[in-house]
């Protein structure tokens, strides 16, 4: 009986073992190994074919955090991290506020908002070029028709603006996506809260602040999470809108990676900015994990 | 026990995971071709050459392999080929120093008999011959030259002026100055890394001269010494004092279509203009045409594709692949390339009946500067490909804010990095 149950035990625990083998193999090459050659590579000097690489030790990272472009480069990355965290998220839990059960066709209005989301964003880039030109681009002559020609820009040119340029683009993209999370969020909150404040004679101000904002944590939660993580990855509406110029002015982490790496050959530089990459994300976004983590864990119980 | 399963799965596959990064080495069978003349005339042309070369010779049977992309992933393809034991015969290949880090890491092998078989010291001007060459030693064939120091001009707004293409930096000032009096931009321009750079270089030729201009592009002068101030200031002077109002948001094609609209009057830019502008419906020779910039001597500056021979040690693909570089390197061979590609063949005796309006007259152009020695390569192509890259995104930011500070700061900048190469040898030698 005894000899039966261990054996069934065994059993078991093979088809665990096979079961978690997967993903565990996965693990190891597409994470375990790169990370791991990355991290290696960042302290070699290698132009990519050579069949040797010279070990440097630390001089990647020395020049990097010496260089003024480096500099920029990480500044930009926290602008578009300040900007994904504010703008998109309160442009879309206002707009979700305001279309919230108020107009007839919602979901068409819907639609129009979600529609940018899921346009590539080399596409979105492409259109947008054209809007930014600056003789005879839709936002110049606008603004000159209006009568504001003072006001117009060298939009994608000008070292000061270009940075607002692509997030402006950027904007109109992901507004989409913070939208339809906090729309729906909104759907979910029992009206019955509401009415009860209501009743109470609360404020719709009050409202707002004690009802359906805290309700709407986890929509934010979620918002403000993968933005976070956009912003420290972003590379392709960069990259395709202004090639990260004028002068490297626009460029982010991961197009200066891919800038040193394929353009100029030296993948240890390139490794070495990956790894800063990675570092920097991590400690931006670890404590979110960590919170979602426990989160799931107080749900649990 | 499941501990034990587990660390022993680990360790499973982490030796699979080793195993899978190490390439089999697969036999090839046929010598292949590689090139990102993917699409339209570029792969016309690309087949009108192998179709010739079969013709010509039974053995310069390659198999083409398209790469997506540009340079940098042709790269990539090539590095993952160079450690998996698979690369091709024959690549396309940009000029100069790309060949050199492929020369320096022993992956391209010296085609210097072919060179002789096609005569090429004799049918290639000395400034084309450099663009295949590193360390005195030829691995490549130059296969299609684009001239990209010529001025595109309004026709009919020179004519309604009465201006005449200018010849000297004086007159070019005095033609800037009519088209702005009259309310016209002189001198269009685009971002990007590239298209000022290449402004620079008649200003640079016309100060340092064409031994100074390959002095600096092997490293032997100075970036921030008297004669790269004066060429600058030449520059500042005649070109960035004219480009049109906030040229630095434009691209190439963006800026060409103000060309188009008649907002602004000259364009220096690469032969492909040309096409450009057909396709918009303007006729060359009647509503643009263009002229050399002013650089002193009619230098013809260019830059072009490179068909480069590979170290395999896979006999029949050496065999194949110099058999292939002789029909590539040969006046049918040129001609049946570029004919299809709209380029311009750098063999001097490719004949020139079947061109274009605009070929011939380039055509015509490149074999006087043969034959004066006033064919020049890209400067940014000669240079080590970080201090080119350097080099052009720092002239974009001065040429936005011009100023002598500004000047000065760049050209220390660019001499500091001058200085680097030096160190790590990257400067090609001829």
């Amino acid at each position: 009986m005894k000899a039966k149950h261990q054996s069934m035990q065994a059993q078991r625990n093979r088809v665990y073992v096979l079961f978690l083998a997967g993903p565990v193999v996965l693990f190891l090459i597409a994470y375990v190994y790169s990370v791991g050659y990355t991290v290696n590579l960042s302290l070699h000097s290698w132009d990519g074919l050579s069949p040797v690489s010279k070990f440097v030790g630390f001089d990647n990272y020395i020049s990097l955090f010496k260089s003024a472009r480096f500099e920029n480069t990480v500044i930009n990355n926290l602008k578009w991290l300040v900007f994904y965290l504010l703008v998109p998220t309160t442009l879309g839990l206002s707009i979700a506020l305001l279309l919230d059960g108020k107009l007839k066709g919602e979901g068409i209005f819907k639609t129009i908002i979600f529609l940018p989301y899921i346009i590539t964003p080399v596409a979105v880039s492409a259109v947008w070029r054209w809007l930014y030109v600056p003789d005879g681009g839709l936002f110049n002559t606008l603004i000159t028709l209006v009568g504001f020609e003072d006001l117009t820009q060298n939009w994608l040119g000008d070292r000061g603006v270009v940075n607002f340029s692509v997030m402006l683009a950027a904007l109109w993209c992901a507004t989409g996506f913070s939208f339809l999370v906090f729309y729906s969020g909104l759907k979910s909150i029992p009206q019955e809260y509401i009415e009860a404040a209501r009743i109470d004679g609360a404020s719709p101000v009050s409202i707002f602040w004690n009802i359906v904002l805290p309700q709407l944590w986890p929509s934010t939660i979620l918002v403000v999470g993968l933005f976070g993580i956009d912003a420290m990855r972003i590379f392709d509406i960069v990259w395709s809108m202004s090639g990260g110029g004028p002068a490297r002015a626009s460029e982010v982490l991961a197009t200066q990676l891919y800038d040193v790496g394929f353009s100029t050959f030296r993948m240890g530089m390139a490794s070495a900015i990956g790894v800063c990459q990675l570092i920097m994300a991590a400690v931006l976004i670890l404590p979110y994990i960590m919170y979602i983590a426990r989160r799931v864990e107080d749900h649990g119980e | 026990m499941l501990r034990r399963t587990f660390l022993a799965s680990s360790l499973v596959a982490l030796g699979l995971s080793v195993g899978a990064l190490t390439p089999p080495v697969i036999a090839q069978e046929k010598p292949q071709i590689w090139s990102y003349w993917t699409s339209g005339a570029e792969a016309d042309a690309l087949s009108a050459l192998m179709n010739t070369a079969k013709a010509d010779n039974k053995e310069a049977d390659l198999v083409h392999r398209p790469i997506s992309g540009s340079a940098a992933e042709m790269r990539q393809a090539l590095q993952v080929a160079f450690l998996g034991g698979n690369p091709p015969a024959v690549f396309q290949s940009g000029m100069a120093l790309e060949l050199k880090s492929f020369v320096d890491s022993g992956r391209l092998a010296s085609i210097d008999d072919v060179w002789a078989e096609i005569k090429g010291a004799e049918n290639f001007a000395p400034g084309i011959t450099k663009t295949v060459m590193v360390d005195g030693k030829v691995y490549g064939i130059p296969l299609n030259v684009h001239i990209i120091n010529n001025v595109f001009y309004n026709k009919k707004i020179f004519a309604k002026l009465g201006l005449t293409p200018p010849k000297t930096w004086e007159e070019f000032k005095a033609v800037a100055k009519t088209l702005k009096d009259n309310g016209i931009q002189p001198l269009a321009n685009a971002s990007g890394p590239a298209w000022t750079l290449y402004n620079t270089f008649p200003a640079i030729l016309s100060v340092l001269g064409d031994e100074g201009f390959y002095k600096l592009a092997s490293g032997d002068m100075a970036f921030n010494g008297p004669e790269m101030h004066k060429a600058m200031q030449l520059f500042t002077d005649t070109y960035v004092a004219n480009y049109m109002k906030n040229w630095s948001g434009y691209t190439w094609s963006t800026a060409a279509d103000q060309f188009v609209k008649g907002n602004v009057a000259m364009y220096q830019m690469g032969d492909w203009l040309s096409s450009y502008l057909k396709d918009a419906g303007m006729k060359p020779g009647e509503d643009y045409d263009f002229f050399p910039a002013p650089s002193g001597k009619n230098q013809v500056v260019v830059q072009l594709d490179v068909l480069a021979f590979t170290s395999t040690g896979d006999d029949a693909a050496q065999k194949a692949g110099k058999a292939f570089l002789k029909v590539s390197g040969s006046p049918d061979g040129q001609l049946a390339f570029n004919l299809k590609k709209g380029s311009i063949a750098p063999n001097k005796t490719a004949s020139a009946d079947k061109y274009d309006a605009y070929g011939k007259q380039a055509f015509e152009n490149l074999k006087t500067a043969t034959a004066d020695n006033e064919v020049i390569p890209n400067l940014k192509k000669l240079l080590p490909v970080q201090l080119g890259a350097e080099f052009g995104n720092q002239i974009v930011a001065y040429s936005q804010n011009p100023t002598p500070e500004a000047l000065d700061e760049m050209l220390n900048l660019l001499e500091d990095m001058h200085k680097d190469m030096i160190d790590q040898n990257a400067f090609v030698k001829w």
